[in-house]
C-alpha cells in the first residue's frame, strides 16, 4: 500500500471522499428530509438517538474535511512535481539558453526574433503540458498562442465577442498571431474586441485575454462549460454568443489562461493557453505561474523588439 | 566557486562575440526539444493497477449512489 503516500493518489482520493460525501449530504437532504427533520425536534430529549441527523452531519462535515484535504494534497503535488530534479535540470537548462539568446536581440533579425518567440511559446506549453501530465488523469493537449493588440478594421465588425454598438468604443482587437502547434480547432480569425478606458463600454472587456490585457493580471477559466463567474458586466447576447462557441468547441478547449505579457510595466500582448481537460494550470495554479513567470517575461521583450524591428 | 574562477565566468561572458546570436537561439531551441522529449516519454503519473482499481471501485459505489438518488427522487415525483 506504498503507492498510498502519493500525493496525487492521496488528492484524488480525497476527490472521491469529497463526492461522495456531496452526494450523500445532498441526497439524504433531498430523500430523507422529514427524517432528518424529526431527529432535530426530538435531539434533546432524554433516552432518543438522532442517528439520521448524526449521519447527515457527519457527511457534511466530511464534504469539508475532503475539500480541504484534496487543496493540501494538490499542493504537495504540486510542489512534488515541479521540484523533480529530472524537471529541474532540464528547465534550467532551456532557461538559461532562453537567457543567452537574450544577449544580443538588437543584432538579431525579424526572422530569428519569430524563431526565438515560437520556441519560447513551445517552452511555455511545455512546461504547462509536464505539470498536467504529472498531475491530471488525463493526458491531453496543451497549446498556447499569443494574441497581439491589432488596431480595429472593418473585418473586426463581425466579431462574435462585440457587444451591438461597441465598435467605435474599440481600442484594440487581440487576434492570435502565433501558436505552439497547429491546431485547426482553434479558429485563426478569432478576434477579441479590448474597449477604451475611456469609453461606456469600459467595463465590457470579456474574460480571457482582453481582461488580461486590460488589467495586467493572469486570467485562468478553469472549465470554459461553467464560466457564470467571469462574465463581468457582458451584455446578454455576448454571454450567449460566448457560451455556445465553448459549448460547441467542447471537445478541444475545456479549459484556458490568458497571461499578460509586460515590457516596462505595461502589457504588450497576451500568450493564451489552451487545454482540453478542465483546470488548466490544475488545482493550485500559483507554483505553475512562478516556472512560467521567467519565459513571460522574455517573450514580452522579444515581441517589443520583432516589433521595432523591420 | 573561488574569485578567480568567478573573474574568468565574468570575463567569458564579456568577451562574448555579438554575432553568435543564431547559435544561441539554435541552443534555445535545441534545449526546448529536449524538453518537449522529456514530456512526452516520461511516464509521469502514479497510476497503478492497484489505483487504478481502487479509484474504479470508489467511483462505481458513487456512482450507484447517485443512481439510486436519481431514481428515488423520479419515482417520488411521479408518484
Amino acid at each position: 500500500m506504498s503507492f498510498l503516500r502519493h500525493p496525487t493518489i492521496r488528492k484524488w482520493i480525497a476527490h472521491a471522499g469529497e463526492f461522495a460525501s456531496f452526494l450523500v449530504f445532498s441526497g439524504f437532504s433531498v430523500l430523507r428530509g422529514d427524517l432528518i427533520k424529526t431527529d432535530w425536534t426530538h435531539a434533546f430529549e432524554k433516552n432518543y438517538q438522532p442517528k439520521y441527523l448524526l449521519g447527515w452531519a457527519l457527511a457534511g462535515l466530511s464534504l469539508g474535511l475532503c475539500r480541504v484535504l484534496a487543496g493540501r494534497f494538490a499542493k504537495a503535488e504540486a510542489r512534488g512535481v515541479l521540484s523533480a530534479p529530472d524537471f529541474i535540470e532540464k528547465y534550467r537548462k532551456m532557461l538559461s539558453a532562453a537567457i543567452e539568446s537574450l544577449s544580443v536581440p538588437a543584432g538579431a533579425d525579424r526572422g530569428s526574433l519569430e524563431a526565438f518567440e515560437n520556441s519560447l511559446l513551445e517552452a511555455i506549453a511545455d512546461t504547462v503540458s509536464y505539470y498536467r501530465k504529472a498531475t491530471s488523469l488525463v493526458n491531453a493537449t496543451v497549446t498556447a498562442n499569443l494574441m497581439a493588440p491589432v488596431t480595429p478594421a472593418d473585418e473586426h465588425k463581425q466579431s462574435l465577442w462585440l457587444e451591438e454598438g461597441g465598435f467605435q468604443y474599440l481600442h484594440r482587437v487581440l487576434i492570435i498571431t502565433k501558436t505552439s502547434r497547429q491546431e485547426l480547432d482553434i479558429p485563426a480569425d478569432l478576434a477579441l474586441p479590448v474597449y477604451r478606458l475611456d469609453s461606456p463600454m469600459k467595463g465590457r472587456n470579456i474574460f480571457g485575454a482582453p481582461e488580461a490585457f486590460v488589467t495586467g493580471e493572469n486570467n485562468v477559466i478553469d472549465f470554459t462549460l461553467w464560466p457564470f463567474g467571469y462574465w463581468g458586466r457582458c451584455s446578454w447576447s455576448v454571454r450567449k454568443r460566448a457560451y455556445s462557441y465553448f459549448w460547441r468547441h467542447q471537445k478541444t478547449l475545456r479549459s484556458f489562461a490568458s497571461l499578460p505579457l509586460k515590457y516596462k510595466g505595461n502589457v504588450v500582448a497576451v500568450v493564451n493557453i489552451h487545454y482540453k481537460w478542465i483546470r488548466i494550470l490544475g488545482k493550485q495554479p500559483e507554483p505553475l505561474i512562478d516556472f512560467l513567470v521567467p519565459f513571460l517575461l522574455i517573450l514580452g521583450y522579444i515581441y517589443v523588439a520583432k516589433e521595432a524591428t523591420p | 566557486m573561488s574569485q578567480s574562477n568567478m573573474s574568468v565566468c565574468a570575463g567569458q561572458a564579456v568577451a562574448r562575440p555579438v554575432g553568435d546570436y543564431s547559435a544561441n537561439l539554435q541552443a534555445f531551441q535545441a534545449s526546448v526539444r529536449e524538453f518537449e522529449a522529456f514530456v512526452e516519454s516520461k511516464n509521469l503519473r502514479p497510476i497503478t493497477p492497484a489505483f487504478r482499481a481502487l479509484v474504479g471501485s470508489l467511483f462505481s459505489i458513487i456512482g450507484l449512489g447517485l443512481g439510486y438518488v436519481v431514481l428515488e427522487l423520479a419515482l417520488r415525483l411521479t408518484r
